[in-house]
């Protein structure tokens, strides 16, 4: 019997040795690469690289805005940190990222989704496990900490046994960084300035039937204030800006001392949309002028 | 709780500890650890299944005790009938009431009467069609004389609820698992080092083929409509490897973990996708079940003995029966019909005897591809929520006009893909290997249980941690 567990906790180490070596050296190749935003951030930036604004968001801000379009008009330089699949509290890390990762900006622009303009749920984002190479750095720790739920912990194990992430999202970490060693430089669904746009698929027909409706909403979610207080901090001012909606317009009470570029309903015709939520590559232009218009008063 | 979470191996270490360390020398301690364990790990699901269990036990329990001890004929027919009615009158209402009450309803509208349907908000008992049999297979061998009755209730509970196999098998007889509930078990390394190796080779079934082929044949079957003729087969193909990885990953397990507490399952697969003929495998497929209906089901029904046309009838009605004890839905039903009809002609072609060992040539390959492809395509039925989504999904391979292919649907989907493919390559080398050796099972080296454990670890579907499908049967 003791030879049995003896044996069984040989076989174990051996490969969890093994494991834990081949879960190294795949951070390694990550953390070395651009495949994922936060990976990009550190590794495409030059040192102490300043932007006159960073556009943060989920998809909806990764999509809408074509930040190129809005440097050139405006002469300004930009770059969009928005991570699809994301909600405010993961948002904000990125936003702490870019800054602790020793960046500067004027202005955060904030892409606020409808879905987190009152509070947020607790709990790990669907994409968060893209920091894990920087699950060392305190605030990526900690996040993971506080956010992460379950018996075993694979983000927040991982700043000593990257062995649990690599193992749990393989098919999100480990295989990305098998790719990022034959081409680091690979974005994943992102250009150089950080923007991704959709094709020019135009809203199903069920959905652009749905009657155009009014919803009143208060920007009360804490994060918001917390968010404010961290990027006065780091002397750059907060805009948050609400990206146009299919069918909703958006009537928003401010309680914040930000300004807010709401522009849900902006955009009425079925043919600038990809889904309600997001707009196509021809509605990226419409909504990138008028945000460029309302960006403008700003600087 | 599955055999693969992290909730399962903090319950089975305890246990394992517990049995073969104070309790070693200890039988009833030993039984009575194995029963509060089983009990813990089947309330898991719904505590209220155990009454069900134990109700269903206990019944068994003193039946057979009256069948062993009564002399008169046509009591002891009384006894057994009262066992079988009451164990198949739990499985009916629980599994098979609502598609009673729906087909009766569906038959009067087909022939113009509308009547309403009062559907049962009833939970089906997770593996009550595993341990049902179980209990069914004792008494009726007590009523054949061929087992002595149990006259420990402890053990008797135990070997119904035993957790290993309590909820997918493999459907152990009492004459063969029972009798090492009553005697010693003594650590055997070699028995526990086998089990540890092949619950491993188990888990990488499971949770390398089954779980991340179930996302792309979920994405598949969920719109079948869209998708191009090669993208269905494929579907077929996956489904058969996620159910194989499935069902046969967790009878690995079982067995296992069985061999580690010192018992002996029998097997319940033996390479049944390197089989030459729908014959040899249903003699490699679920073994426990198809030996079950062979022996309580078409046997008595007069097997081969009252002349071929008879005994062709029997195998279809066991055919028929089998694909009703998957589910109350027609398409296993229909399932199990094709499996039937597909023996039959092979059974009119004419039987041929076969040596069990693989020789890789033209025609054993030509055979095994044949006998995989209609496996394949029976088990479009198997997995489709109705009849008509089968037949609109057979219809899709060979007449289908849609376009796209969900496996390369986006970069996730492809590695998903890929991912199958290996895992389904690796368990097709091993099992080829074994199968040339005239193995019964895949022996892993010390090498080979570094490669599987890493290879569950880089490519297992964690994130999709999904239940074993036969839970629902």
């Amino acid at each position: 019997m003791k030879k049995f567990l003896r044996d069984v906790s040989l076989y174990l180490s051996v490969i969890l040795l093994i494991g834990m070596g081949i879960s190294f050296a795949a951070s390694y190749f990550l953390s070395k690469s651009q495949f994922y935003k936060p990976n990009f951030i550190v590794n495409n930036l030059g040192k102490n690289s300043h932007y006159t604004y960073i556009l943060a968001g989920s998809s909806r801000g990764l999509t809408t805005v074509n930040t190129e379009e809005v440097d050139r008009n405006l002469n300004v330089k930009g770059l969009n940190i928005s991570m699809d699949d994301t909600g405010l509290p993961s948002q904000f890390l990125m936003i702490k990222h870019y800054f602790e990762s020793g960046y500067t900006a004027d202005y955060c622009v904030l892409t606020l989704d409808l879905s987190h303009m009152e509070g947020s749920k607790n709990g790990l984002g669907d994409n968060d496990y893209r920091f894990v190479s920087y699950s060392d750095r305190d605030y990526v720790w900690e996040y993971f900490r506080s956010k992460e739920e379950g018996i075993v912990r694979p983000l927040t194990l991982s700043r000593y046994f990257p062995l649990f992430a690599f193992s749990y999202y393989n098919m999100e970490l480990f295989w990305p960084a098998l790719y990022s060693t034959v081409n680091p430089q690979f974005k994943n669904r992102f250009d150089s300035n950080g923007n991704y746009f959709y094709p020019d698929q135009v809203l199903p027909e069920d959905q652009e039937k749905e009657p155009w409706k009014t919803v009143p909403k208060t920007l009360g979610n804490p994060i918001l204030t917390e968010l404010e207080e961290y990027l006065k901090s780091k002397n750059c001012k907060l805009i948050v800006y609400v990206a146009p909606y299919y069918g909703t317009t958006l009537s928003i009470t401010e309680t914040g001392t930000y300004p807010v570029i709401n522009h849900s309903g902006a955009l009425k015709e079925a043919k600038y949309f990809f889904d309600i939520n997001h707009v196509n590559n021809l509605g990226r232009n419409e909504a990138t002028a008028l945000f460029t218009q309302s960006l403008e008063d700003y600087f | 709780m599955l055999f693969n979470s992290i909730e399962f191996f903090l319950f089975v270490i305890p246990i394992f500890l517990i049995y073969w360390f104070p309790l070693s020398k200890n039988i009833k301690g030993q039984n009575l650890l194995l029963l509060v364990g089983s009990y813990f790990f089947y309330g898991w699901w719904d505590w209220r299944f155990l009454f069900l269990i134990a109700f269903s036990s206990i019944l068994d329990y003193f039946i057979g005790k009256n069948l062993e001890s009564e002399t008169a004929e046509r009591k002891r027919k009384i006894w057994l009938w009262l066992s079988v009615l009451v164990n198949l009158g739990l499985l009916g209402f629980f599994k098979y009431f609502n598609f009673f009450i729906t087909s009766f309803s569906e038959a009067f509208t087909f022939f113009g009467y509308t009547i309403p349907v009062y559907r049962l908000d009833i939970i089906l008992p997770v593996g009550i069609s595993f341990y049902t049999f179980q209990t069914m297979s004792y008494t009726l061998d007590i009523y054949r004389r061929k087992i002595k009755a149990s006259h420990d209730v402890i053990s008797f509970m135990a070997f119904v609820s035993f957790f290993p196999q309590l909820v997918a098998g493999p459907i152990e007889r009492a004459s063969h698992l029972l009798p090492q509930f009553n005697s010693v078990r003594n650590f055997n390394y070699s028995w526990a080092i086998s089990g540890a190796k092949i619950f491993v080779w188990g888990m990488f079934k499971k949770i390398v083929i089954a779980d991340n082929a179930a996302i792309l044949v979920e994405g598949i079957f969920s719109k079948y409509g869209e998708q191009s003729s090669l993208t269905l087969i494929m579907g077929s193909i996956l489904f058969s490897f996620q159910i194989y990885g499935d069902f046969s990953g967790y009878s690995d397990m079982a067995v296992g973990l069985s061999r580690m507490l010192g018992f002996d399952l029998i097997s319940n697969f033996k390479f049944p996708y390197l089989s030459r003929n729908i014959s040899a495998f249903w003699k490699h497929w679920h073994i426990s079940l198809s030996t079950w209906f062979r022996d309580y089901l078409y046997i008595p029904l007069g097997g081969n003995r009252l002349g071929k046309k008879r005994a062709m009838v029997n195998i279809f009605i066991v055919f028929l029966v089998s694909g009703f004890w998957h589910g109350a839905n027609w398409t296993f039903i229909v399932w199990g019909m094709i499996h039937g009809l597909v023996y039959l002609f092979y059974l009119i072609a004419g039987e041929k005897k076969e040596d069990d060992t693989l020789v890789l040539s033209f025609s054993t390959l030509g055979n095994i591809l044949v006998t995989f492809s209609l496996v394949s395509l029976a088990f479009i039925f198997f997995r489709s929520p109705s009849i008509h989504d089968s037949m609109g999904y057979l219809s899709g391979i060979f007449v289908g006009k849609g376009e796209s292919s969900f496996l390369l649907g986006n970069s996730r989907q492809m590695i998903m893909t890929i991912i199958s493919c290996i895992g389904i390559l690796i368990l097709m080398a091993y099992e080829i290997a074994s199968k040339r050796k005239n193995l019964i099972e895949v022996k892993l080296s010390k090498y080979d249980l570094v490669f599987i454990g890493l290879c569950t670890l880089f490519l297992g579907a964690f994130k999709n941690h999904l239940d074993f499908v036969y839970f629902q049967f």
